[in-house]
């Protein structure tokens, strides 16, 4: 069921923005290039240096050693035979509160970095991909993405303010299942 | 009754002070415990609803509550009519809490009491209050506190980058990876 | 309107013997009769007062006024010949009593062996003797040759034996409690009140001589005294130790020792001991408190010696109360009297059968 899956699950509010469908046509530009042109970030993997030498700009791409090496985590092989998932591995309930955690899967956007670069298993992924919303709205984390829903055809951006005043909020992790998976059977 | 006796008797019918501190609580869940200090259900002498032995509570924080995800101050509402046509209204959450930090909270337990005559004297020993600030002369009653249902959260803007760099990371980016 | 079987009772006794519930007037029918002129003047000219329905839950209307009849025909029999309901009635005023044969099954019934004349001399008051005396002077008897010994020599001596035996009992029981508090729980064992009731569960009640029944407390008292020092002129002091053991000091079961000695300064008490044990300096903590802006404030105080170790802690409302009830528990931690006390060994060595597991040689 698609409805179930959908992040409308979550009891957002949800309203179709036409502006904001037209604002996104003016992008036109890929998302590589506009990450080749970067300079801000200082912890890359390949690094990319801009120099100017009169009038010429010089572009030049250096692989330095990933600021990331000395901190990963040994993690355990995982009973189940999830290979290759650290999630998985790692045998932890993650929680949406753990923002140190999630932080190591988003990029400094604020998006969720695909699968090819975590290493994470499909449920995982998903997994992690409401977690990250959660964060979100419970205001521990800081996202600089506007969130597109498409469902049953229609395109639905999430409202960047609510009605209400911005009270705190908590999340229950356990309603990802009933997303992953369906409603839970009630006998 | 001997001297022994009688301080014995004191000590044992005494009422304790217990503190709750209400950031990033959920109210509902925290009228349980909150009401069963009130009724005294934690201590061993308790027999019944109709025992006389509930403890005092200072609850602080009570603008830093935190409701379930989603909408929920949204679509919790309180309902109340004056009696007169018409006089129905229906306050949603983030209106009562805007209005009284405090009347969330209080509901909550008033709720959660057993519906008798005792439910009035026992919200007498419930004090809400918005923030850390309590009356001077409160401060020096409190005994002890009541532990929280939930850690309060940590923002991640509230770690220092050591912190978030030297924390143990799962995964290594692959190589050519280019961060943006 | 009231009843004509109620007016007749009402006429039969006078109105000083009724009790309040006997005595009704139905004020609601007399509003009724009334009601033309508001009723004033019939309540004016009405010369019995006027007395409120009392509900009774227990006695329905129907039985109400036969029962008012019984309990005025009581009252009136009761007032003609007061004699026969006056109590007590004293068994050995029957006609079957047999008091040789009492005596002689009173003193089985002790499970001791009594000389027959010491346990008579026991239990002869002196007012007995002066009761008996006028009588036979009445009748004209000459008294000089009536020989009967009362049983104040026997109750003196009773008294010094019963002391000595229950000092001897609380030096091997309670040792580390003071003389002063073995001389107040000896004191409390064979006070008045306390012997009063020992006799009375042993039935002396008719079975002592004298001249007013029931008799007084300290007639009581001086018997069962007189009773043991006829038992120890009869079977010695070992018999009389048990017998004492048995009857008189187990009387502290279920009782702290601790509330019947009262110290009256237990702070410099304490202190005194603590110099001679090495403790001092000791000095009172407030370990816990609750509501102190309260009139439910509660302080729990600690004691500790010169080591910082818990001697002992104390409650109180306030801190000087709990200061001194801390101080009591140290006294009671020294004494080794503190609540839950291990039992006091009561039966004596050569008795054939264990009957109690005692815990208190464990600590010893």
């Amino acid at each position: 069921m698609a409805g179930i899956t959908s992040p409308l699950r979550f009891g957002l509010k949800h309203f179709v923005s036409k502006t904001a469908m037209s604002n996104l046509k003016l992008k036109p530009l890929s998302a590589l290039t506009q990450r080749s042109l970067s300079t801000t970030c200082a912890c890359y993997v390949k690094q990319i240096d801009v120099t100017e030498v009169g009038d010429q700009i010089v572009i030049e791409a250096k692989i330095v050693p990933s600021a990331r090496e000395k901190y990963i985590a040994k993690l355990p092989t995982d009973p189940t035979g999830c290979k290759g998932c650290p999630l998985c591995r790692l045998g932890l309930t993650v929680r949406h509160t753990d923002v140190l955690i999630i932080n190591q899967f988003i990029n400094s956007k604020g998006k969720q970095l695909p699968r090819e670069i975590t290493g994470l298993c499909m449920e995982q992924h998903k997994r992690m991909d409401y977690l990250i919303v959660m964060a979100e709205k419970a205001g521990l984390i800081d996202r600089d993405v506007v969130r597109k829903i498409e469902f049953k055809g229609l395109t639905y951006y999430e409202p960047e303010e609510w009605e209400e005043p911005n009270y705190r909020k908590y999340y229950d992790e356990t309603v990802i299942n009933e997303f992953l998976y369906g409603p839970r059977k009630r006998h | 009754m001997s001297a022994t006796k009688r301080v014995q008797q004191w000590l044992t019918f005494t009422r304790q002070w217990w503190l709750f501190d209400a950031k990033w609580q959920d109210p509902y869940k925290s009228a349980t415990v909150i009401t069963k200090y009130l009724k005294g259900g934690h201590k061993p002498i308790f027999g019944g609803g109709h025992m006389d032995c509930g403890d005092h509570v200072v609850v602080i924080n009570s603008q830093d509550i935190a409701l379930r995800g989603g909408d929920e101050w949204y679509y919790r509402v309180y309902f109340h009519h004056t009696g007169y046509p018409g006089g129905a209204t229906w306050t949603k959450a983030w209106e009562l809490h805007k209005i009284d930090p405090t009347m969330i909270l209080w509901k909550a337990c008033y709720k959660e009491l057993d519906k008798n005559w005792s439910r009035r004297g026992r919200m007498l020993r419930l004090h809400i209050f918005k923030d850390e600030k309590i009356p001077v002369d409160i401060i020096p009653n409190i005994t002890d506190q009541i532990p929280q249902l939930r850690a309060v959260p940590k923002r991640l803007k509230d770690y220092s980058q050591e912190e978030i760099e030297k924390f143990p990371k799962l995964f290594d980016f692959p190589k050519e990876h280019v961060l943006d | 309107m009231i009843h004509p079987l109620r007016r007749a009772v009402l006429a039969a006794v006078p109105f000083s013997q009724h009790g309040s519930r006997m005595l009704t007037s139905f004020s609601a029918v007399g509003s009724l009769e009334a009601s033309r002129d508001g009723g004033l003047m019939q309540r004016m000219a009405r010369t019995e007062p006027v007395l409120h329905l009392i509900p009774s839950r227990n006695i329905h209307y129907w039985e109400r006024e036969y029962k008012e009849v019984l309990a005025a025909r009581k009252k009136k029999e009761m007032a003609a010949n007061p004699e026969r309901y006056t109590r007590p009635n004293p068994r050995y005023a029957f006609a079957e009593w047999n008091y040789k044969a009492e005596l002689y099954a009173f003193g089985k019934r002790l499970g001791e062996e009594f000389d027959d004349g010491l346990l008579r001399e026991a239990l002869t008051d002196q007012s007995y003797i002066h009761t008996e005396r006028e009588k036979q002077e009445k009748l004209g008897i000459d008294t000089s040759a009536l020989e009967i010994k009362n049983n104040q020599e026997l109750s003196e001596l009773g008294a010094q034996v019963t002391k000595d035996a229950l000092l001897q009992f609380f030096q091997k029981e309670i040792p580390q409690f003071p003389a002063e508090g073995h001389n107040a729980l000896s004191k409390h064992l064979t006070s008045q009140q306390t012997l009063t009731e020992i006799a009375t569960n042993l039935g002396f009640k008719d079975i002592i001589l004298c001249a007013e029944y029931p008799p007084s407390e300290e007639t009581y008292a001086r018997s069962f005294l007189a009773i043991v020092g006829a038992l120890q002129k009869s079977s010695g002091d070992e018999r009389v130790e048990k017998f004492v053991i048995d009857f008189v000091a187990s009387l502290l079961c279920g009782k702290d020792i601790n509330e019947i000695w009262d110290v009256a300064r237990p702070w410099h008490m304490m202190v005194d001991i603590a110099k001679q044990k090495g403790l001092y300096p000791v000095e009172p903590r407030l370990i816990r408190e609750a509501g102190r802006n309260t009139i439910h404030a509660v302080y729990v105080v600690g004691v500790y010696d010169k080591d910082k170790q818990l001697l002992g802690k104390g409650i109180g409302e306030t801190l000087d109360i709990a200061q001194e009830m801390a101080a009591r528990d140290v006294l009671k931690e020294f004494f080794k009297t503190k609540d839950p006390m291990p039992p006091f060994e009561f039966q004596s060595a050569n008795f054939p059968y264990k009957l109690v597991p005692h815990v208190r040689n464990i600590h010893k």
